[in-house]
């Protein structure tokens, strides 16, 4: 099987990877770019874990062939620090105790961040709306929603 | 038997080769070449799983995203325009659609998850052929078609003939491309639902899945149409034609609308499954649901005239 | 206060601040204590938090092994065969295929197992369960190994299988074990039921069934063993209780315990699942990288762990309860089959009173004063996936059959639900149904008028009142609650746990023990106990990830005991560190040892706190006159005792206590529930950090309402039919209800700052509660969890014939 190299934006830098045709985008995050952050729980798009951001949109990185990233611009949970200093909802995530094993956590600040993005004050059925995607079995997302609400409601992020 | 063909698989999908062509002619070319062993892909949500299990055989795939032009949602004179890329969200969130095709922006809505309806298309959605897809279903109630496109041409095809055996339908997705879903739109005196009855409220397919469109007459008080689908209740999705023809030129009342309701389960097959729930369940859930749905259009044909 | 109570305290832990004395007289009585600390009690941010939420922090899959071969494990597709023979000579001449293992490779003991090693690393003449392991193989990558499997070729003759604990009890049932099925039998025999039934004025008995449960831990199990060059090997993944996967890989590979290392790395989710699994993946990477002299790396996909790792034990319960006119129980009787599945795992009972079987066998009797009691449980083996530690371990099954039995005798008496309990319900001075003499640290009751308060029981449900009153549009509303109450560790005789405290000279503390942060927030909260223990801050102290070569005996993290004895353990080692920082700062200041105290980096007069050094200046005098700066402990809690013939004797040294309410809205057409409010109070002795408890206490109640509505393992034949988590359904964050909870601290005399386990008590009365909720809202009751749209709309069915 052939690799083909593909070019696409990770976390705002440009990079160039050599894939397989069968090759699916977490695992060349993962083992290609070392961005380990992004998780993968079932591979066939059922859990969530794996979800990252393509072109301003949320996806599942492990039902995501790596070829379909060619020219595209994805975000990481690797993506959101900045200079040291975390995302305002990196920050609520771990003020309001939204992280417990942690597995499921840049999925959900991704979410959040996604949602926000588009939807600045979101409500709380909207917040669950947006994670819901992404399985939790530890916290009972309860915390995980008052974290991206209370983020929503910094003024500045 | 090998029980490892049922819970062990490779990261990687065994595919030969991946194409992202920049022109439909680009991608039915590359169709051709490999005689059966090439498939298209949007999304990939559906394909991606079943390589994974094996559940298909795919030497190359023909990724279609990179192609200009096709995820628009258009409206031409009494049709709605879909084309092969259009997202579930895309549906779902399109005030078009929600305005013109009511039942379909609510079956995209329940798709999956947010993640699944970001990349996941209706032509794929269609093209899997499973006999309770959320967006299917709605589709086959509001009198869609599809068109595709092949070296010999093209053809369109009524959603209602479209279906053959589950996963299966008259498309040939070795030799042709979807190029557009045309979905009649709601008139003055029209208008659909769709409802759902699902084991939890997100990331699952549906226990069962109904849609209903309505016609009315000018005193609003005969039905002149209705067209109620449902699945899965049989092996392709399925119009309730018996129901449908209690309510023809009828006047509209919740005797008759039970009636048409219970008349929808007795037609309706659907079999005993592990997973999804008994068939006496689901049979019971057929009259529920297709009661509700007839009730909520009716609801939003009131609520449009005022 | 008895004897044996002042006899306990004698022993009891003492602590950094607050005199024993006071403790004394606190524990006597039913009173909350509310003291404040430094840097106990408060809602800090877990120590792990930054890294996690950056993706920086490492799972094991993270982490990159490329010498490590794969391995794959090829298994049984029958529930029950004999092994005829096996080929596996195509298999290994594959190119790339380095080792193919069956049972004649093993090293040294061909078995495992949590409690009994019964369970093969490789079957060798029959397998038990669909998924039963019949060979291992070793190769380059991914692709090889699966090649390999489908080369190894196995001759299999079908035995009869048997699916049922109650079929699998038959003289006609298929042996499964050489052993027989029967396991063991438990009971618990109180009093006199017979005459405590005569004395009722009304007796109901029911039976309910609950099924098989996945843990479903978002991260996938994974082992890297890597054989050192010194004799010993190293296995490294996700695991629970790496002294139980040490003492299991020693035998297998034939070599002392001492020279296998364990190392449990971050755990994405353990749920009681990661207790079992690890041996299961450790112990057959290991038995590969012995044999090829090369590191392995094992992962399982997510409809492997489903087919071949533990589960909830299913169980069927019968139960029998008989009350006055005025709801003062009689007596209560219980049957219990409790399905084990192909191997005993963690099911077995510990003497006196460990394994899943023995505790739910104690608890079928609810946190009830019951003066007749008999109890009598069945542990059997089928051909079906096995039962092993899930989070409630035996309680949840048990609190399902009590809670809604003692609901539905409420309905009958036409009595208010709370009444009835309120009446029953345990208090300080209780006895259990195994004699035990609750003399502390008994806030159920509270629990219980907490959450009435929250939920505003009453108004709610006098709300409707007569069913007219109740469906609204299509819908019906319904009120239900549980109490429970669940044990803080095991109840063996083995439990204990060990700690190594090192303070540097710079005020930095290095913890080395070997209980494990899977998200719980463990590892956070020990370091809170040492840092306020120590007189130093939170970011002064580093727990050092679990490991086998570094760590004390610290037994397994499970059944609610991590915080409880490690933080005891981990008092009692600061106190050998504080003689010496304390000798040291009173030569320094010129104030005498017992007149000082530490907090917060600094040792200061208790009266006169502006004389004061440095925790540091302390520590550095130590080490210049070579005083001990390292504090080492070993701390058991009381004795467990349960006499095996009557169930008699104090199991387990304290509970804790819960009480949830439920208002659910249940579909009158679809039967679908939606679950819309859930209040819970928790009697938990001391919250170490609320924020922490508070996300147990949510996250548990989520794995409850999975239970109630929607879960099952769904098998067939035995073979799963839901593989995955598409098909296997757990709560997502529309399934969710609002929950409040509130946190009730009756103080426990033997537990760090008066704390004990919460771990597991969220998820217990859960199902219950919703299941009296939805009773409440359709007036007919479903006696079989899930409890989903179909199975009330069978129910509704058949009441509605009646």
């Amino acid at each position: 099987m052939a690799e083909k190299f593909i070019t696409f934006k990770a976390n705002g830098k440009e990079v160039t990877v050599a894939v397989k045709p069968g090759e699916m985008l977490a695992d060349v995050l993962r083992e290609k770019l070392g961005l380990t952050g992004t998780k993968i729980g079932c591979r066939e798009g059922e859990c969530g874990v794996c979800s990252v951001i393509m072109d301003g949109k949320l996806v599942l990185s492990c039902i995501i062939p790596a070829m379909k990233a060619h020219g595209t611009s994805i975000i990481t949970i690797e993506g959101l620090e900045k200079n040291g200093e975390l995302h305002t909802i990196q920050m609520k995530f771990v003020e309001k105790g939204a992280i417990q094993c942690g597995f499921c956590t840049p999925a959900m600040v991704l979410a959040g961040k996604v949602l926000l993005d588009e939807n600045p004050k979101p409500t709380r059925d909207e917040i669950k709306t947006a994670i819901s995607g992404i399985l939790c079995r530890c916290t009972g997302y309860q915390k995980i929603i008052e974290a991206i609400q209370s983020a929503s409601e910094e003024e500045t992020r | 038997m090998q029980l490892q063909k049922k819970i062990l698989y490779a990261r990687e999908m065994d595919w030969e080769e991946y194409f992202l062509p920049e022109s439909l002619d680009e991608a039915l070319d590359i169709l051709d070449r490999y005689q059966g062993s090439a498939r298209i892909m949007a999304g990939g949500t559906d394909i991606v799983p079943a390589s994974r299990k094996k559940e298909i055989d795919i030497k190359a795939i023909v990724d279609i995203t990179k192609i200009e032009g096709l995820n628009i949602i258009s409206l031409e004179g009494d049709t709605l325009k879909i084309g092969p890329l259009v997202t579930h969200a895309q549906v779902a969130n399109s005030p078009l659609v929600q305005e013109k095709a009511m039942a379909l922006a609510e079956g995209a809505s329940r798709v999956g998850s947010p993640q699944v309806r970001n990349i996941g298309t209706v032509a794929g959605n269609i093209i899997n052929a499973q006999p309770g897809a959320d967006t299917v279903i709605p589709l086959v109630a509001l009198g869609a078609s599809i068109e595709v496109k092949s070296k010999a041409g093209h053809r369109i095809i009524d959603l209602n003939d479209l279906f053959l055996d589950v996963g299966k339908t008259k498309i040939d997705s070795t030799k042709e491309i979807v190029t557009a879903i045309y979905v009649p739109i709601q008139r003055e005196n029209e208008a659909s639902a769709a409802v759902r009855l699902a084991k939890r409220k997100a990331l699952t397919l549906p226990i069962l899945t109904v849609a209903v469109k309505i016609t009315v007459d000018n005193t609003k008080k005969i039905f002149k149409g209705v067209s109620i689908a449902a699945g899965p209740v049989a092996t392709t999705p399925f119009r309730c034609t018996s129901a449908e023809r209690l309510l023809f030129n009828n006047e509209i009342n919740d005797e008759l609308i039970l009636k048409a309701a219970k008349e929808a389960a007795v037609e309706a097959r659907p079999r005993t499954s592990l997973i999804r729930g008994s068939s006496e369940y689901r049979k019971a859930m057929m009259s529920v649901l297709v009661e509700r749905a007839i009730k909520l259009a009716l609801k939003r044909l009131e609520a449009k005239n005022g | 206060m008895s004897e044996k109570t002042k006899e306990k305290m004698e022993t009891q832990v003492t602590y950094a601040i607050p005199e024993p004395e006071s403790f004394k007289k606190l524990a006597t009585e039913a009173k909350e204590v509310k003291i404040e600390y430094a840097i106990v009690g408060k809602p800090l941010p877990r120590i792990d938090a930054k890294d996690k939420v950056t993706g920086k922090l490492k799972f094991i899959a993270d982490i990159k092994y490329p010498d490590a071969l794969f391995g794959a494990v090829l298994r049984s597709p029958y529930p029950h065969a004999i092994i005829k023979k096996i080929d596996t000579s195509k298999a290994e001449a594959q190119p790339g295929v380095v080792a193919v293992v069956t049972a004649k490779d093993i090293p040294g003991r061909n078995s495992w197992g949590a409690i009994i090693p019964d369970q093969p690393v490789v079957c060798g003449d029959k397998v038990r369960y669909v998924g039963d392991a019949v060979a291992l193989v070793a190769a380059v990558d991914e692709k090889t190994a699966f090649k390999a499997l489908e080369l190894i070729e196995v001759e299999y003759e079908e035995l009869p299988a048997v699916f049922s604990p109650v079929d699998a009890l038959k003289s006609s049932a298929p042996k499964i074990h050489e052993t027989g099925n029967l396991i063991t039998t438990s009971r618990v025999i109180k009093g006199d039921v017979e005459k405590g039934f005569s004395e009722a004025d009304i007796i109901i008995e029911r039976t309910y069934t609950v099924p098989f449960l996945e843990h479903a831990y978002l991260e996938p199990d994974v082992a890297i063993a890597i054989p050192g060059d010194d004799g010993t090997i190293t296995v490294k993944g996700p695991m629970q209780a790496p002294f139980t996967v040490r003492r299991n890989v020693a035998p297998v590979l034939g070599l002392p315990i001492n020279r296998v290392r364990c190392i449990a790395t971050p755990l994405g989710g353990g749920f009681g699942g990661k207790e079992d699994s690890p041996i299961d993946t450790c112990v057959r990477a290991a038995v590969l990288a012995w044999k090829t002299g090369r590191p392995v790396r094992l992962e399982y996909s997510r409809e492997e762990i489903m087919v071949s790792t533990c589960k909830r034990h299913p169980m069927i319960l019968k139960v029998k309860i008989g009350a006055k006119k005025d709801g003062t129980f009689t007596a209560l009787e219980g049957e219990i089959y409790n399905e084990q599945g192909a191997y005993a795992s963690l099911g077995p009972v510990l003497p006196p009173a460990g394994g899943v079987h023995a505790h739910a066998v104690v608890m079928l009797a609810g946190p009830y004063e019951i003066p007749n009691v008999k109890v009598e449980g069945y542990l059997v083996y089928t051909n079906h996936p096995y039962g092993g530690a899930m989070r409630g371990f035996g309680a949840p099954q048990a609190n399902f059959a009590h809670e809604c039995l003692v609901d539905e005798l409420a309905d009958i008496l036409k009595m208010d639900p709370y009444e009835l309990r309120m009446k029953n319900a345990f208090k300080l001075g209780s006895i259990t149904a195994t004699g035990q003499v609750l003399d502390q640290s008994v806030g159920l009751r509270e629990t219980m008028e907490e959450t009435k308060k929250i939920f505003k029981w009453d108004e709610k449900r006098k709300s409707i009142d007569g069913a007219s009153n109740k469906t609204k549009g299509n819908k019906r509303k319904g009120y239900g609650m549980a109490i429970g109450w669940y044990r803080t560790s095991i109840g063996t005789s083995a439990d204990g746990c060990g700690v190594n405290l090192h303070l540097m000279e710079d005020g930095s503390v290095i913890v080395y023990q070997g209980l494990v942060e899977m998200g719980q927030g463990m590892h956070t909260g020990i370091a809170q106990i040492a840092a306020e223990a120590l007189g130093i801050k939170l970011e002064d102290v580093r727990i050092v990830t679990p490991d086998t070569d570094s760590a004390p005996e610290s037994g397994p993290t499970v059944g609610s005991r991590s915080l409880t004895l490690m933080g005891n353990a981990i008092i009692l080692a600061s106190q050998q560190i504080k003689e010496s920082l304390f000798l040291s700062a009173s030569e320094l200041l010129n104030i005498p040892p017992e007149n000082l105290v530490a907090k917060e980096r600094f040792i200061y007069d208790r009266n006169n706190p502006q004389i004061r050094i440095e925790v540091k200046e302390a520590a550095r005098r130590c080490m210049a006159l070579g005083r001990r700066l390292i504090g080492q402990s070993w701390y058991t809690p009381p004795k467990a005792t349960l006499d095996p013939q009557t169930g008699q004797g104090n199991p387990y040294f304290v509970y804790t206590y819960a009480t949830q309410m439920v208002e659910v809205e249940v579909d009158m057409g679809t039967y679908e529930v939606e679950v819309k409010k859930i209040a819970a109070a928790f009697d938990i002795g001391k919250g170490i950090n609320p924020l922490l408890l508070e996300g147990q206490i949510e996250g548990g109640i989520g794995m409850g309402l999975g239970y109630a509505i929607m879960e099952k393992v769904i098998i067939d034949k035995g073979m799963i039919k839901n593989l995955g988590l598409k098909d296997y359904l757990i709560p997502t964050a529309l399934d969710m209800p609002e929950i409040k909870s509130r946190i009730l601290e009756h103080h426990n005399i033997f537990g760090p700052f008066g704390a004990k386990g919460i771990g597991e008590m969220p998820n217990i009365p859960t199902p219950a509660a919703i299941a009296n909720a939805i009773a409440n809202a359709i007036g007919t009751r479903v006696y079989d969890l899930p409890i989903d749209s179909e199975s009330i709309w069978k129910a509704v069915q058949h009441k509605e014939k009646q």
